[in-house]
């Protein structure tokens, strides 16, 4: 029962770090660079959502869309200003840079949207339950997991038949030469950045009904979708969504078997000792690199 | 040194002294703050700028260190430098028990499993409560002393002036010595400093240990406000992340940046003095004795010799 009821909250929260981490992935794939910030943005998607929904009352699918919108843009402004013109001159000091941008955007949300953590309306889909195996599950905690592997598994068709999708994929492989073909490699990298934030707004709307919405809702979570795309090797999508569903689990597990207490201390100790034993994450290959 | 750069430093020392006596209780403050947050700086230079790890869970061997002083000169009434000396020990024990594990990742890798052992360390200092007073943190923690004197603020600001200066001739040293180039070598290729007899995991891990040791000095100042599991948050606007980049890498007082490419381990190679032993691996050092001696004397004939050897093959 208890152990259920874990590991149904645990497939959600985990599809959700699974999300994110693609979006760490995406962008790590085509720049080797990640916006370290990802839970920032998540909370971005979030608060708009609940602003253009609950405050300024516009119907729920404009303000989704919108707020998705915003993230994605965001997603570009943080690769202007906090990951291009570090990496131009080769400098590792993008990753500082998008921490930095992260705290200014969640301070920015602080002034605005307030101090107080406020809860998304009660709807439909987190009243509404079916029963499975004697437990009570919310409609959302079944959506939650089933758009977050669509999604996944959306991006992959996408990247293996769209236009853009194989420019993607060829920048991935050989920057040089997609160069020479006539692909714009800073374009193609800005749409990776806009679909990582792109994912991290997704995530945020679609945890927002299960926690409280505040500026600081996205820093643990962001985090712990790092040490998920870490612990699925940052190179493999599949990878990555399957690290996202485990770690999910685990925590979920942890939680439920040893109290909240430990929860934190034990699974980055577990993260830890996971890349002391399997240095490349679980599913990343080994890579050489040669003199 | 220059005798530019050595009169600029005695200048900087002699303003910082005139500040620390003469300033207002604020300008001392944000003195000694300056100086922790340098040699904090100074010790993850040590592992990113010669070595070229990234560590963002450094606050966690502050947090060790601070933590030993406080608990020993609380609970067990030791002296505020018995507990100073000893905290170095366990924070650079500590650092090269977080180099097991980090050995043996890179890149983002690394990354994660610095930030995931700074959480496991904040995390423990919160919950466990009996030692480390939980969310609470320690209170009435001695300041250090002398001769039975509270040597206060501006001593502590003295004592922080003199730490600065060690850790900056202390970083000066390292970088000029063998080990500084060894382990820019280990930085720059990790394969071509094994094959010249350089053993990247001791390296590492000494590099570990030291930035630790570093990080753990600024538990010279030790109050209320700096004592509880909070100040740890990974990635809250902490000094210590912060502090990382805002020096160049590998330079200390923003002197050259010295990067050899792959010809930092040549250099360490041509450099006159031998490979210590303590850098070297036992195994590698045959292995290289062995190259040195072929390249010395009988590569150079090889080629002609074989050559001549194939001729005389075919002719039969």
């Amino acid at each position: 029962m208890l152990i259920t009821t874990a590991i149904i909250s645990g497939l959600g929260l985990g599809s959700m770090y699974g999300l994110l981490a693609l979006g760490f992935h995406v962008t790590h794939a085509v720049s080797r660079t990640v916006n370290f910030a990802q839970g920032s943005t998540m909370m971005l998607g979030a608060v708009l959502c609940f602003t253009f929904w609950v405050t300024l009352k516009w119907p729920l699918p404009v303000a989704v869309v919108v707020a998705l919108a915003a993230c994605a843009l965001w997603g570009v402004i943080v690769e202007r200003v906090a990951v291009r013109p570090f990496v131009v001159r080769g400098s590792n000091s993008w990753l500082i840079a998008t921490v930095a941008l992260g705290i200014v955007l969640d301070n920015v949300v602080l002034f605005t949207f307030g101090k107080d953590p406020r809860g998304m309306p009660p709807g439909f889909l987190t009243t509404g339950a079916v029963t499975i195996a004697g437990v009570r599950v919310q409609y959302l905690q079944i959506l939650i997991p089933v758009i977050g592997l669509l999604l996944a598994a959306g991006l992959r068709v996408l990247f293996a038949t769209s236009r853009h999708g194989k420019a993607l994929l060829a920048v991935v492989q050989n920057k040089d030469a997609a160069r020479l073909m006539g692909i714009r490699v800073e374009r193609v990298i800005e749409i990776a950045f806009a679909l990582s934030g792109l994912l991290a707004g997704v995530a945020g709307i679609l945890v927002a009904p299960l926690f409280t919405i505040s500026s600081t809702m996205g820093t643990l979570f962001g985090i712990k979708a790092f040490a998920v795309a870490i612990l699925g090797g940052i190179e493999s999508a599949s990878g990555v969504v399957l690290a996202g569903l485990i770690y999910g689990v685990a925590e979920a597990l942890i939680t439920a078997l040893l109290g909240s207490t430990y929860t934190q201390i034990v699974t980055f100790a577990l993260v830890i000792l996971a890349l002391a034993v399997r240095p490349n994450g679980l599913f990343g290959r080994a890579q050489l690199r040669k003199v | 040194m220059s005798a530019l750069k050595a009169a600029a430093a005695a200048i900087a020392i002699a303003i910082a002294c005139f500040l620390i006596s003469r300033g207002n209780n604020y300008q001392v403050f944000i003195i000694v703050t300056v100086g922790l947050t340098a040699i904090v700086g100074i010790g993850l230079n040590v592992l990113l700028g010669l070595n070229g790890q990234i560590s963002l869970g450094h606050v966690a061997f502050y947090a060790i260190g601070a933590y030993t002083v406080g608990i020993l000169t609380t609970n067990y009434e030791w002296s505020f430098w018995p507990a100073f000396i000893l905290s170095g020990v366990i924070t650079g024990l500590a650092g090269m028990l977080l180099a097991i594990p980090a050995l043996r990742v890179r890149g983002p890798y690394l990354a994660m499993v610095t930030i995931a052992f700074g959480f496991v360390v904040e995390q423990g200092a919160a919950e466990w409560e009996g030692l480390t007073g939980g969310w609470n943190g320690l209170s009435g923690v001695p300041g250090p002393s002398v001769f039975g004197t509270d040597i206060g603020e501006r001593g502590i600001a003295f004592l922080t002036l003199a730490l600065v200066v060690v850790a900056t001739a202390a970083f000066g040293w390292l970088s000029r010595s063998v080990w500084g180039n060894a382990m820019r070598a280990v930085r720059d290729s990790e394969s071509a400093s094994v094959s010249i007899g350089l053993d990247p995991t001791l390296i590492r891990t000494a590099a570990f240990g030291i930035s630790a040791v570093a990080a753990g000095w600024r538990c010279v100042r030790l109050d209320q406000q700096f004592h509880q599991p909070r100040i740890l948050s990974v990635l809250s606007v902490d000094p210590v992340p912060a502090g990382r980049d805002a020096g160049r890498r590998g330079s200390c007082v923003g002197s050259d940046r010295r990067r050899f490419g792959r010809g930092a381990a040549a250099r360490t190679a041509r450099d006159a003095r031998p490979i210590p032993a303590a850098v070297r691996r036992p195994a590698d050092a045959c292995r290289v004795a062995a190259c040195a001696d072929r390249l010395g004397r009988t590569d150079r004939r090889r080629p002609a010799r074989e050559a001549a050897r194939g001729r005389s093959e075919r002719a039969k």
